[in-house]
C-alpha cells in the first residue's frame, strides 16, 4: 500500500531499504562474531594460563618441599600451591562445561564467563587434560584438604614424583588446547572477514543495480519528456491559431504557437503581460475591458458559456507590422477558454485567429451586393434619365478621373503642390458627386462621397507626401470601374434601342436622340469654360450615319467637338481682340463621299494650332527630348498631339489638360480601319476629318496604313473651310 | 426551482415568462425596479433571477449586491443590451453568473437557463 503510494519512486525506496537491511545484518553479525571472538580470545588466554599453571604448580611443590626440609613456615607457599591447584581446576572444568573463572587469581572477584570448548580437537585436549588432572586431584586433593599444618615432606615428595612425571604431558595437552582454540578463533576472524567482504560486494552490487535500473529509468523518462516536448513543439508549430496561456496575473505563458508569432510579428511574448501584446492595438478602455473580461473567467461562479457575447476582443481591427515591413490591417479574433487543473481554473487558454481573409471576403461580398444593387439602381436611373445628360455625366466623370490620374502621376512635389492637388481633386470629385446626385446615380454619389472623406483626411494631415494619396488612388480606381460599367450599361441600352429602332420605330426619333447629347455637351462645356459657342450639325443622324457607325461617330464627334470648344474656340474677350465675333462656331457634319467612304468633319473658327506651344508642351511632358525636337519637321511636331498623354491646355480644368483625347480618337478610328486628317490656320481655326471605309468591316486595321502614316496625313496651313 | 424576473420592460418580462424552459420553473414574481427586486427576493427566496441592468430606483449593480446579501446562492442571469459591456462585466464580477444580450431569441434564453441550472 505504502509502496504503491510511492508510485515511480517505490523502486528506489525498496533498493535503499534493502541496502539498509543488508548493512544492519552485516553489522549485527559483526557484533556477535566479534563478541564471540573476544570471548574465545579470553578462553585462549585462559588455556595459555593453564600451561603456565602446570609449571607454577610444580614449582610451588618444590618450594614447599624445600621449606619443609628446613622446617620453615609453609603457610604462604602452601596457600599459593593450593590457589594454583584451585585456579587450574576451576579453569579446566569451565573449559569443559562452561562457567565463571576468576580473571587473575583464584581470589579475584572479577570473573569472566567461559564457554565450553566446542571444537573436536580442543575437546579431546580438554578431556585428555581432565583425565590426567584426575590423578592430580587424587594425589594433591587430600593434601590441600588437610591444610598447611598437616602437610608432610613425604606427601610433597610423592606428589612431586607424580607431578614431575605427568607434568610435561599435561603441559602439552594445555598447549595443544591453546593452539586449537587459537585456530578456532582465527577461523572465526577469517569468517568475519569473509562476511564483511561479502557484505561489501553485496553493497556494491546493490549500488550497481540501483544505478542500472534507475539511470535507465531516468533516461527513459528523459526521452519521454523530450518526445512530449517535441510533440508539443510540433503541435504549437503547426496549429493555425495563435495559442497561449494566461495566468491569473494575465501574464503570457512560456509556450505559444508559431502562428502567434506570425500574427503579431514578435517573438518576445514569454512572461510578458497581456497588456504589452494588446497596447497599440486597442484603446486603453478596451484593454481595461478585456482584462476585466478575462478576470471573469477566473471567477468560478461565472458561467463560461454565458459570457461569450461580452468578449471585447471577439473581432478587432488592428494594424500590424507585416513580413514586408509595412503595416497591414488585420482582423483578429480572440477566444478565451478556462483551463482547469484539479477542478480549479488555473489558466485561460487564448486562441487568436486571423480573420482578415474572411472579413475581407465578407466585405467584398457586401460590396458586390451593393454594386449589384447599384447597377440595378443605375439601370433604373439610366432608363429614366435623358440619355444625353447621362452620357455627358459619364464623360465629365471620366475626364475628371483622367485629370486626377495625370496629376497623380507627376512626382517630386512638395507639400504645397500636393495641397493644391488635394484642393483641385476635391473640386473635381465634388462636381462629379453633384452631378451623380442630380441624376440620382447613387453608387457614384456614394463612392465620391467616400472619396471626399479620404481627401479631407489627407488635407488635414500634417505632411502630405505621394504616399498620402494611396487610399485615394484605390477609391479613384473603384470610381473608374463604376463609370466604366455605367458606360457599358448605357451602351448596351443604346444598342438595344438602336436595333429596336432599325426595325420598328421611326428612325429619326431615336437617332436624333443619339446625337442630341452633342448639343447639350457643347452648351455645358462652353458654360464651364466661359465661352460662347454655336454648334452646327449636319448629317449627324441615322439617315446619314449607318447603324454600325453610330456609336463610333458619336464617340469621335463628342471628343472632337469638345476639343474644339476647349482648345480651339477662344474666350469671348480674346475673340473680340482678334476681331472675331465673341461667339465661336463649331461645325460637325457627316456625309458619304463619292468614293463610297464616309467622312466626319469637325471645323472650328478658333485659334488653330501653335507649333511652338506643342513643342513646349511636348518637352514639359517628356514626350520627346530637346535634341530630338530640334531635328523634327513641323509635321512631325504636329503629330505629337496624337501621342498619349499630350495636353495643350495651359490651365488644368475639368475639360482641359486631360491628357487623353486625340490619341484615343486616333486609336478608335484606326480600329474601324479609318483615317484621320488635320488641317489648321493660326487664329483662324482647325479642321479634323475622319474618313471611315464605305465597306463596313468588323475586323480592325484592314483599311489601315502603317501607324506612322495614320496620324496627320496632311498638314495644310490653309484653313480649308471656316 | 423558483424564478424571479427583474426588468422594467413589460415586453421583456412577458417574453421571459413565456420561454419554454421557464415552463419548468416556478415564476415567483416579477419586479420592474431594483428596490422591488430586493424585497421580492426576501419574500420569495428565488433560485434564479433574471436581471436588467438599467432600471429606475435602484440600478442593476446595486440590486445584485443587495440580492446576494439577502440570498448569496441566488443564480443571477444578467439580461441587458451589449452597449455597456463594462457594466455587464462589473455585474458578473460582483456575483452574477451569466449574461445574455437583448434582444435575445427564445432559444438563447432557454440555453442560458439550462446552463445556469446545470449543476443543481
Amino acid at each position: 500500500m505504502l509502496l504503491h503510494d510511492l508510485g515511480k519512486y517505490r523502486g528506489i525506496v525498496a533498493a535503499i531499504t534493502l541496502f539498509l537491511v543488508l548493512d544492519t545484518c552485516v553489522l549485527a553479525l559483526n557484533y556477535f562474531v566479534s563478541k564471540e571472538i573476544q570471548q574465545e580470545t579470553e578462553s585462549v588466554n585462559l588455556a595459555g594460563r593453564q600451561g603456565m599453571l602446570t609449571q607454577k604448580l610444580l614449582k610451588s611443590l618444590y618450594e614447599l618441599q624445600d621449606d619443609l626440609a628446613v622446617n620453615l613456615d609453609v603457610t604462604d607457599n602452601f596457600q599459593e600451591f593450593a590457589d594454583t591447584f584451585e585456579l587450574f581446576d576451576v579453569t579446566l572444568v569451565a573449559l569443559k562445561e562452561g562457567g565463571m573463572v576468576p580473571v587473575t587469581d583464584i581470589n579475584d572477584t572479577e570473573q569472566i564467563e567461559v564457554q565450553p570448548v566446542n571444537s573436536e580437537a580442543a575437546m579431546q585436549s580438554v578431556d585428555a587434560g581432565l583425565q590426567l588432572w584426575q590423578q592430580y586431584r587424587e594425589i594433591l586433593g587430600p593434601i590441600i584438604n588437610n591444610g598447611s599444618e598437616q602437610v608432610s615432606l613425604l606427601d610433597i615428595h610423592e606428589s612431586i614424583a607424580t607431578v614431575k612425571e605427568t607434568n610435561a604431558t599435561l603441559l602439552t595437552f594445555m598447549n595443544d588446547l591453546t593452539r586449537y582454540m587459537e585456530q578456532q578463533a582465527n577461523e572465526k576472524t577469517q569468517m568475519l572477514q569473509y562476511v564483511e567482504l561479502a557484505a561489501v560486494v553485496a553493497a556494491i552490487l546493490n549500488f550497481f543495480v540501483i544505478m542500472f535500473i534507475f539511470v535507465g529509468r531516468l533516461k527513459k523518462n528523459d526521452e519521454q519528456l523530450e518526445l512530449s516536448q517535441k510533440e508539443n513543439a510540433e503541435i504549437l508549430g503547426t496549429v493555425k491559431e495563435g495559442l497561449f496561456l494566461l495566468d491569473q496575473e494575465l501574464i503570457i505563458g512560456s509556450q505559444y504557437s508559431q502562428e502567434l508569432v506570425n500574427i503579431f510579428g514578435r517573438q518576445d511574448l514569454d512572461g510578458k503581460k497581456l497588456a504589452v501584446l494588446l497596447k497599440d492595438m486597442v484603446s486603453d478602455s478596451e484593454l481595461q475591458l478585456s482584462e476585466d473580461y478575462i478576470g471573469l473567467l477566473f471567477k468560478e461562479h461565472v458561467n463560461e458559456n454565458l459570457i461569450q457575447s461580452l468578449n471585447p476582443l471577439k473581432q478587432i481591427e488592428v494594424n500590424l507590422l507585416g513580413p514586408t515591413g509595412l503595416f497591414e490591417t488585420k482582423y483578429l479574433s480572440f477566444q478565451f477558454n478556462r483551463v482547469r487543473v484539479n477542478k480549479r481554473v488555473s489558466h485561460v487558454l487564448v486562441t487568436v485567429m486571423d480573420r482578415t481573409v474572411e472579413v475581407e471576403l465578407e466585405r467584398e461580398l457586401e460590396e458586390a451586393k451593393t454594386k449589384a444593387k447599384g447597377e440595378v439602381d443605375s439601370l433604373v436611373s439610366i432608363l429614366s434619365i435623358e440619355k444625353s445628360a447621362f452620357i455627358d455625366f459619364l464623360d465629365k466623370a471620366s475626364d475628371g478621373i483622367n485629370l486626377i490620374n495625370e496629376e497623380l502621376k507627376s512626382s517630386n512635389q512638395d507639400h504645397k503642390a500636393y495641397m493644391a492637388n488635394v484642393v483641385q481633386f476635391q473640386r473635381i470629385i465634388h462636381s462629379i458627386k453633384g452631378d451623380a446626385s442630380a441624376l440620382d446615380v447613387s453608387p457614384v454619389e456614394k463612392k465620391t462621397h467616400e472619396m471626399e472623406d479620404v481627401l479631407t483626411d489627407i488635407r488635414n494631415s500634417d505632411e502630405i507626401t505621394g504616399n498620402s494619396f494611396l487610399p485615394f488612388t484605390v477609391k479613384l480606381d473603384e470610381l473608374f470601374s463604376q463609370i466604366g460599367s455605367l458606360r457599358l450599361l448605357s451602351e448596351q441600352i443604346a444598342n438595344i434601342s438602336d436595333q429596336h429602332s432599325d426595325t420598328a420605330q421611326p428612325v429619326t426619333h431615336s437617332n436624333t436622340q443619339s446625337f442630341a447629347e452633342i448639343n447639350s455637351l457643347v452648351k455645358r462645356v462652353a458654360e464651364d469654360e466661359n465661352k460662347m459657342v454655336n454648334l452646327v450639325t449636319q448629317g449627324l443622324d441615322s439617315h446619314h450615319v449607318p447603324p454600325a457607325y453610330i456609336r463610333k461617330v458619336r464617340e469621335v464627334a463628342i471628343q472632337l467637338v469638345r476639343n474644339a470648344v476647349v482648345h480651339g474656340i477662344e474666350e469671348p474677350n480674346k475673340r473680340v481682340e482678334l476681331g472675331k465675333s465673341p461667339q465661336g462656331t463649331v461645325k460637325a457634319s457627316f456625309q458619304q463621299k463619292s468614293d463610297g467612304n464616309y467622312s466626319l468633319t469637325i471645323i472650328d473658327d478658333g485659334a488653330g494650332l501653335s507649333v511652338n506651344r506643342i513643342k513646349r508642351h511636348a518637352l514639359q511632358n517628356d514626350l520627346v527630348s530637346e535634341q530630338d525636337i530640334e531635328k523634327m519637321s513641323n509635321g512631325e511636331i504636329l503629330n505629337l498631339i496624337f501621342q498619349p498623354g499630350f495636353s495643350t491646355a495651359s490651365n488644368v480644368s475639368m475639360h482641359a489638360g486631360r491628357g487623353v483625347g486625340l490619341d484615343v480618337i486616333k486609336q478608335s478610328v484606326m480600329e474601324a480601319g479609318g483615317k484621320m486628317k488635320l488641317s489648321y490656320k493660326q487664329n483662324k481655326g482647325c479642321r479634323f476629318e475622319i474618313v471611315l471605309p464605305g465597306k463596313i468591316t468588323t475586323t480592325t486595321k484592314t483599311y489601315n496604313e502603317t501607324d506612322q502614316n495614320i496620324g496627320v496625313e496632311q498638314v495644310n496651313h490653309e484653313v480649308v473651310n471656316s | 426551482m423558483k424564478l424571479l424576473i427583474v426588468d422594467d420592460s413589460n415586453i421583456i418580462r412577458r417574453k421571459i415568462r413565456r420561454s419554454n424552459k421557464v415552463g419548468d420553473l416556478e415564476v415567483v414574481g416579477s419586479a420592474c425596479n431594483g428596490l422591488e427586486a430586493v424585497e421580492l427576493v426576501k419574500q420569495t427566496q428565488p433560485d434564479l433571477v433574471t436581471m436588467d441592468l438599467t432600471m429606475p430606483e435602484m440600478d442593476g449593480i446595486e440590486s445584485i449586491e443587495k440580492i446576494l446579501e439577502v440570498k448569496p446562492d441566488t443564480r443571477i442571469l444578467v439580461v441587458s443590451a451589449l452597449a455597456d459591456k463594462a457594466t455587464a462585466i462589473r455585474a458578473l464580477t460582483i456575483g452574477a453568473r451569466g449574461f445574455i444580450c437583448k434582444p435575445f431569441t427564445e432559444d438563447e434564453l432557454n440555453d442560458a437557463f439550462e446552463q445556469l441550472l446545470e449543476d443543481i
